[in-house]
């Protein structure tokens, strides 16, 4: 039960804006400089 | 009493006290006692190495020219010029329309750097001080905007341009001497040739770190501390390494490859303890191999490489395990700062590549990108040598730096020149 309240409280939390704002300054700080691409064979690139 | 001729009040010699006797005389050469050295006082100096076996590699602080160096992704430079350093060297990267262009990031005027300036026309930049405008094709002064358009010094001056091309999203500058009328050699001669010539999904890390490059490049080759350092890596939290190898290095096709020649799995150090990285919960080992794998990529199978670990110049790390590669370059920014570009390859396309974008976005950019290598950028930021002193797994370290010695590098100029 208790782990129930836990879980709510922290869902209820995280659909603030003001928490979903904060979440998401810190992903894009600490995944700045990342990537991810699919690169064609040779022939099919630029 | 007889008072000494220099203190009057001193006892004569004939009636100093004398000392006991040594409990255990000291040996003696039967020659003359030898000076010693005066004691100088201050905090304690450790005694080691220096580098000056190898002249190269010591006057390579900011690395080597004539090289192409990847920098920042293709996505960062958007409207407004974007500054770099490559060895030390000062330059904006500006978007002109699909292509990127780079020049020397300082306006010849009064050095106000060009990165803070604006695109008041197409295909130039304006210092922002006094409107000094360069086009962005060869760095020609085009127009003095506080000056009307017959300012006379137009036409008579002009900023460095720099070859740049994109690959792989990613942005590489050629920091080297062309000649006039040639072009610097093709980007591709600085790339691995298997990213050359397959088709295959990456995901990347780049960022500024602290250090010298070559602490940073010393570190990804070295054989010793991966099994040490990284052993509380979550990275590293099902897999076993060893506890110490003996290791050789050969070169192959211009990488020198780290072969394991024995694998030890834990060590017994009397009156100390055993030491092993062996857990129950760990459940294999890390192939010494690509080619140990169980399943193996037929690109990375074809690459035959010998070992695990290689690097290159002009500081290019290669691991390749049996179904993905992680590079790392490291790109000299000045004496204290280096760019790691990372990417982790995997050589395959369709439905697979965008599970393992998912996967690299997911888990490996924070796990593997992310706090393991965060462990190396540890250790290069607070390394201090030399003075050094080198154990046996540190034939990585002097293998790398022989190779630059052998190799025919022009080092790029450590000290920063007036005017750049």
């Amino acid at each position: 039960m208790k782990n129930v309240v836990v879980l709510a409280a922290l869902a209820g939390a995280a659909a603030l804006p003001a928490v979903r704002r904060t979440l998401a300054g810190w992903l894009a700080r600490a995944g700045r400089g990342t990537n991810v691409r699919v690169v064609p064979e040779p022939a099919r690139r630029r | 009493m007889t008072a000494h001729p220099q203190h009057p009040t001193a006892p004569a010699p004939a009636e100093a006290p004398r000392r006991a006797p040594r409990a255990r005389p000291r040996p003696t050469s039967g020659r003359a006692t030898e000076p010693t050295t005066p004691v100088v006082p201050g905090p304690p100096v450790q005694a080691g190495a220096d580098w000056s076996a190898w002249t190269t590699y010591d006057a390579a602080v900011v690395g080597f020219r004539n090289y192409w160096y990847p920098t920042v992704w293709t996505s960062e430079v958007g409207d407004k010029p974007v500054p770099v350093t490559v060895c030390g060297e000062r330059i904006v990267l500006i978007r002109d329309g699909a292509v990127v262009r780079g020049l020397h990031d300082r306006c010849p005027h009064r050095g106000v750097p060009l990165s803070l300036g604006r695109r008041q026309f197409p295909g130039t930049i304006s210092c922002p001080y006094h409107g000094w405008t360069y086009d962005l094709t060869d760095g020609r002064l085009c127009a003095v905007l506080t000056d009307g358009p017959d300012s006379p010094i137009c036409g008579r001056v002009s900023v460095a341009t720099y070859p740049v091309e994109e690959r792989f999203g990613l942005l590489w500058i050629y920091i080297g001497d062309v000649p006039e009328g040639e072009a610097p050699p093709p980007v591709e001669r600085d790339i691995p040739d298997e990213l050359n010539d397959n088709a295959f999904v990456l995901g990347g890390r780049n960022d500024v770190r602290r250090g010298n490059w070559r602490f940073a490049a010393e570190n990804g080759f070295d054989e010793g501390h991966a099994k040490y350092l990284h052993n509380t890596a979550l990275w590293r939290l099902f897999k076993v390494m060893p506890a110490w190898n003996k290791t050789r290095i050969v070169e192959r096709d211009g990488w020198l490859v780290r072969v394991q020649d024995e694998i030890h799995w834990e060590a017994h150090y009397p009156g100390y303890g055993t030491w092993t990285n062996k857990r129950w919960w760990k459940r294999r080992p890390l192939p010494d191999r690509p080619g140990k794998g169980r399943r193996i990529n037929p690109v990375i199978a074809g690459l035959d490489i010998p070992g695990f670990v290689s690097i290159r110049l002009p500081g290019l790390l290669r691991v390749a395990y049996p179904e993905f590669i992680h590079y790392e370059w490291y790109v000299p920014v000045d004496a204290d700062s280096v760019r790691y570009v990372q990417l982790m390859v995997r050589f395959e396309e369709g439905l697979r590549a965008q599970v393992f974008k998912l996967k690299y976005l997911a888990a490996i950019r924070w796990l593997f990108h992310g706090q393991f290598t965060a462990q190396d950028a540890w250790m290069v930021d607070v390394m201090d040598a030399p003075p050094e002193k080198l154990y046996r797994p540190d034939l990585s370290l002097t293998a790398f730096r022989r190779h630059v010695e052998r190799s025919d590098l022009v080092v790029q100029p450590a000290e920063r020149r007036r005017g750049h």
